[in-house]
């Protein structure tokens, strides 16, 4: 069954888009289940066989981050070092065949991880590989292939996103406050998306962030996972430190002077621009200084905050509009394992594209049936994911959905205007058991 | 569940009229062990807008409040000494017909309000001997000496067997040099114990209230008891309450110098008004929480007696004989059912000699038919579902086994790889929500080892089916790694006061000593009702 484009799917009624993507999912995993050996064995062992119904969607959900940091269990958090496992674990997680011969072209290890991602990048470039990271806060990063098919679907969904929710379209300058040269799904995205929709042969794009976000530099400024023996020691002792200082009395200083200075200078010339960056970070930068942004600019934040911070997501939200002259300030949401992203709308709903096929699932992993439903976000692409994963994942992001998957109550529909399925209110992450007892996690 | 309100806090008749005349309330309504929105839903079904939830009150009290509520502590100071553990014994055995004829009421509310199935508090409080009355007095008289660094020494009026493991050369010398040495010299009095109780697992405010309590143990003479203030749980804040209003309608001077109430850690002036006034701290919560204490202690009074009783990991442990013992696995799924494994007493790995696919097998049986005789709780199941899909991940690799299914509300896997301390840590980690990993020991001796991957300050408990000649190298062997208590197989979740908890045994309480832990092998009592669940 051929799915209709992207594009289409904002205009097909609610319940033909409903139905499409039924069908769209049951295709899309007897695909996957015939290619893929990781997602085999596990919806295997949950009872599913090449055949499903609707009824056990629910069990072709595979959670996030267990399928990405899975490595972890296989091969160790440093991949880089069994260059060779890393292959074979990559191989296993794909929908399609890697040329066995191609093994042979990786060193022995690499020093870096991002050393053997863009190796491997490189190998198998004929493939338009893309390999992209979560952000890796918590010192395991989640490992993500892309091909050239679903880079292209990823980034048409966010520009298409961005100009959809927000009206940003081709004039208007793009300042990011990320690094230019990173793995990080969104800004990597963002990037991608700037380069192959030539974005900069109109306007000005400019990244902030002086440094590579490499999965290495990421691992050691957050200090939680090390390696072991005199290296380790090195990291823990000497990288971690410098890394942790350099962060905060040199970058942060430096990604703040280099957006205002970008800020002040698309103001003087009155271009409306779109300023996107982590919460925090844009924070830091309407803490600093205030510049009215011209009319139709926006600022838009992306990421929760992933470390202590002394304030609250409304407050601010709250300095974001002072400091920037009443810009709107909008949200975005995503992961590095969807190829979509939810942008917040005025009304302060995340809306979620029309060809996701968006559910919650209970605390016992069952779909919560209805159009406005609470509890763990997750999601199938049928259209967009592309055929090299299975896109169907369960997120830890408690969530009040609306009118998602089949689910649709027009009185529901967002006074936005844009009619999809949409976040009501906050997102929580939940990725750990809410403390009961005295039980420890190490 | 009615509406009525109840106290998440307890105050002495002799005090409570005057403190609480001007006090303001906060009030909130419980429901699964977490604090919820008015008609918010049940953790473990979301979704659900009706689930029943328990309204509960603690009053706010303003500083003179709480300064004249240290005052009325002060001023009903109890009995100390010896008479003290002999009055709680006679006490707790004469309220034991009055708490169960409040049972099924009270019963109903701590199921709504923990997210624990009735029948598993049934059964947790029926079987277990947490507070053995009879072995108080016996325990808080124990006084071993340096000879118990040495080798196990067993209890004279208890029968189980104890073990000081000291921290650092010095007492490892004194050990040989001075055997016959005491162990405990008395502490200085103590007019006040501050406890700090977290969790949803009932009966923990109440052990530290007990043992708070007993901190005059060797003061002789007319000495006072002190007077004891619980910070109590948010998350089961009517068990204790419970408990002491029975205990206070049998003997009210036991308890009238005892307050359980809640405040907020945050307020500064308040934790730097008790923390001085205290000359022991006792908390069993997490260990940023103590953490956040031990600053407030080294900011208010850093001299400060304080015992930690942090987040802990435990264990079972099966010798190749539990082939022959056909219950082996039945005690074995109690050890880890009980709580849903949100307890730090619920083995997580078990180590099985022999045969661990034969073993695992049992084991899922047993865990099956327990899920109907003892329901989980409201423990979210996508946690043991996580975990079925990490190791079904793992299948194709080779060395691992599952043993349960998807729907069931339970997770029994076999992992035979080749392990490091990050994979312990992953098995260790994803054992909560009743998931079992086995892991097979070619030897019960591999374990000491596995274990030293582990921070040893996170080690608590292990339940053991060993033939008796194995059993004390084996004891020393972990006792050595951090393992601070052994007890016998399907009595994981039912320690008893009187042993080593965390390293502490219950005349610490009143005592000093040299830094180190006690370990403990407990004594064997009947688990015929237990193991008939």
């Amino acid at each position: 069954m051929a799915l209709p484009a992207l594009d289409e799917f904002f205009s097909l009624p609610a319940a033909q888009r409903g139905s499409l993507l039924v069908e769209g999912i049951r295709e899309a995993h007897r695909y996957h289940f015939a290619r893929n050996a990781a997602y085999r064995r596990t919806v295997s062992a949950r009872g599913v066989g090449a055949e499903v119904t609707p009824e056990r969607f629910q069990r072709l959900l595979r959670p996030a981050a267990l399928t990405f940091k899975s490595y972890v269990e296989t091969i160790g958090p440093f991949p880089q070092d069994h260059p060779r496992a890393f292959l074979a674990w990559l191989g296993d997680q794909l929908s399609i065949a890697l040329p066995a011969d191609r093994g042979s072209a990786l060193r022995r290890r690499y020093l870096t991880m991002e050393g053997l991602l863009a190796d491997t990048e490189r190998i198998f470039a004929d493939l338009g590989l893309e390999m992209v990271t979560s952000s890796g806060t918590s010192g395991i990063a989640s490992v993500v292939a892309r091909d050239a098919v679903t880079v292209d679907l990823a980034v048409r969904s966010f520009f298409a996103g961005i100009h959809r929710a927000w009206g940003i379209a081709r004039d208007a300058a793009l300042v990011f406050v990320m690094p230019e040269d990173t793995r990080v799904a969104m800004a990597r995205s963002a990037r991608l998306g700037v380069k192959q929709l030539d974005w900069a042969a109109d306007t000005s794009v400019s990244y902030t962030m002086p440094f590579s976000a490499t999965p290495d530099l990421i691992r050691l400024r957050a200090g939680r996972t090390f390696h072991s023996g005199p290296r380790g020691i090195v990291e823990s002792r000497v990288l971690h430190p410098v890394l942790a200082w350099a962060d905060k009395r040199w970058v942060a200083r430096t990604y703040v002077d280099r957006t205002l200075a970008r800020l002040r200078a698309l103001s003087a010339a009155g271009r409306p621009l779109m300023l996107l960056g982590g919460q925090t970070q844009l924070h830091a930068v309407a803490l600093r200084a205030r510049v009215a942004l011209p009319a139709g600019s926006r600022v838009a934040t992306g990421g929760g905050s992933k470390e202590e911070y002394p304030f609250t997501s409304a407050q601010i939200r709250a300095d974001l509009e002072v400091a920037f002259g009443g810009a709107p300030v909008a949200d975005v949401y995503g992961m590095a394992e969807a190829d979509w992203a939810a942008f917040e709308c005025p009304r302060g709903n995340y809306h979620i594209p029309p060809w996701v096929y968006a559910v919650v699932t209970d605390d016992a992993a069952r779909v919560v049936p209805g159009p406005k439903a609470a509890g763990m976000l997750a999601f199938f692409d049928p259209v967009a994911g592309g055929d090299l994963i299975p896109p169907f994942f369960q997120s830890a992001d408690r969530v009040t959905l609306v009118n998602g998957a089949d689910q649709y109550d027009a009185a529901l529909a967002c006074a936005c205007g844009y009619d999809s399925a949409y976040i009501a209110g906050g997102i929580r992450r939940v990725d750990l058991m809410d403390e009961a007892g005295c039980a420890a996690q190490l | 569940m009615n509406g009525d309100v109840r106290d998440g806090f307890w105050l002495p008749r002799n005090v409570r009229q005057r403190v609480l005349s001007r006090a303001t309330w906060e009030t909130a309504r419980l429901c699964g062990g977490a604090l919820v929105e008015a008609g918010a839903a049940r953790r473990g079904t979301t979704g659900t807008q009706d689930a029943a939830t328990v309204p509960i009150r603690w009053p706010r009290l303003s500083p003179q409040q709480w300064t004249a509520l240290l005052v009325a502590l002060q001023a009903s100071r109890g009995v100390a000494g010896a008479e003290a553990a002999g009055r709680w014994e006679a006490a707790l055995l004469k309220a034991l017909p009055s708490l169960a004829g409040e049972m099924p009421d009270m019963l109903a509310r701590l199921s709504a309000s923990t997210g624990y199935s009735p029948e598993m508090l049934t059964t947790a409080l029926a079987g277990g001997d947490l507070v053995d009355p009879s072995s108080l007095a016996a325990a808080m008289d124990f006084r071993p000496t340096w000879a118990a660094a040495s080798s196990w020494i067993t209890h004279p009026r208890l029968g189980g067997r104890v073990r000081f493991f000291p921290h650092g050369l010095a007492g490892r010398a004194r050990a040989v040099l001075t055997p016959d040495a005491a162990l405990f010299r008395s502490a200085p009095p103590v007019d006040l114990t501050l406890g700090f109780a977290a969790g949803n697992v009932p009966g923990t405010a109440l052990i530290i209230a007990l043992l708070g309590s007993l901190a005059g143990h060797t003061a002789s003479g007319d000495a006072r008891a002190p007077a004891v203030l619980v910070r109590n749980s948010r998350h089961e804040p009517l068990f204790t309450p419970w408990v002491l209003s029975a205990v206070e309608a049998v003997d009210p001077d036991l308890v009238a110098g005892t307050a359980v109430m809640i405040w907020d850690y945050d307020d500064p002036g308040l934790q730097a008004l008790l923390l001085r006034s205290a000359g022991l701290m006792m908390a069993a919560a997490d260990d940023a929480t103590i953490a956040a204490l031990d600053g407030w202690r080294a900011r208010s009074s850093p001299g400060l007696r304080f015992h930690r009783h942090g987040h802990k990991v435990s264990f079972a442990t099966l010798g190749a004989g539990w082939a022959t013992r056909p219950r082996a696995p039945r005690l074995a799924a109690l050890d880890s059912s009980f709580w849903d494994q949100n307890g730090c007493l619920s083995a997580r790995v078990h180590f099985v000699e022999g045969n661990a696919s034969a073993y695992a097998e049992a084991l899922t049986g047993e865990m099956r038919a327990l899920g109907r005789g003892l329901p989980r709780g409201t423990t979210p199941r996508r946690f043991t579902r996580r975990a079925f899909d990490a190791y079904a991940a793992l299948t194709g690799a080779g060395g691992v086994r599952l043993f349960s299914d998807y729907d069931d509300e339970f997770a029994v896997v076999v992992d035979g790889r080749s392990w490091d301390a990050g994979t312990l840590r992953r098995a260790v980690n994803a054992c909560q929500g009743r998931v079992v990993v086995v892991r097979p020991v070619r030897d019960v001796m591999d374990v000491p080892r596995l274990l030293q991957a582990l921070p040893a300050s996170n080690l608590q408990s292990m339940s053991l089916l060993l033939d008796d000649e194995r059993l004390e190298p084996f004891a020393h062997a972990v006792g050595a790694r951090g393992v601070t208590a052994l007890r016998s197989l399907g009595r994981g979740a039912f320690p008893q006061l009187a042993w080593s908890w965390d390293g502490l045994l219950p005349p610490d309480v009143g005592s000093l000593r040299p830094p180190g832990h006690f370990t403990t092998i407990e004594p064997d009592p009947p688990v015929t009702s237990i193991s008939e669940v």
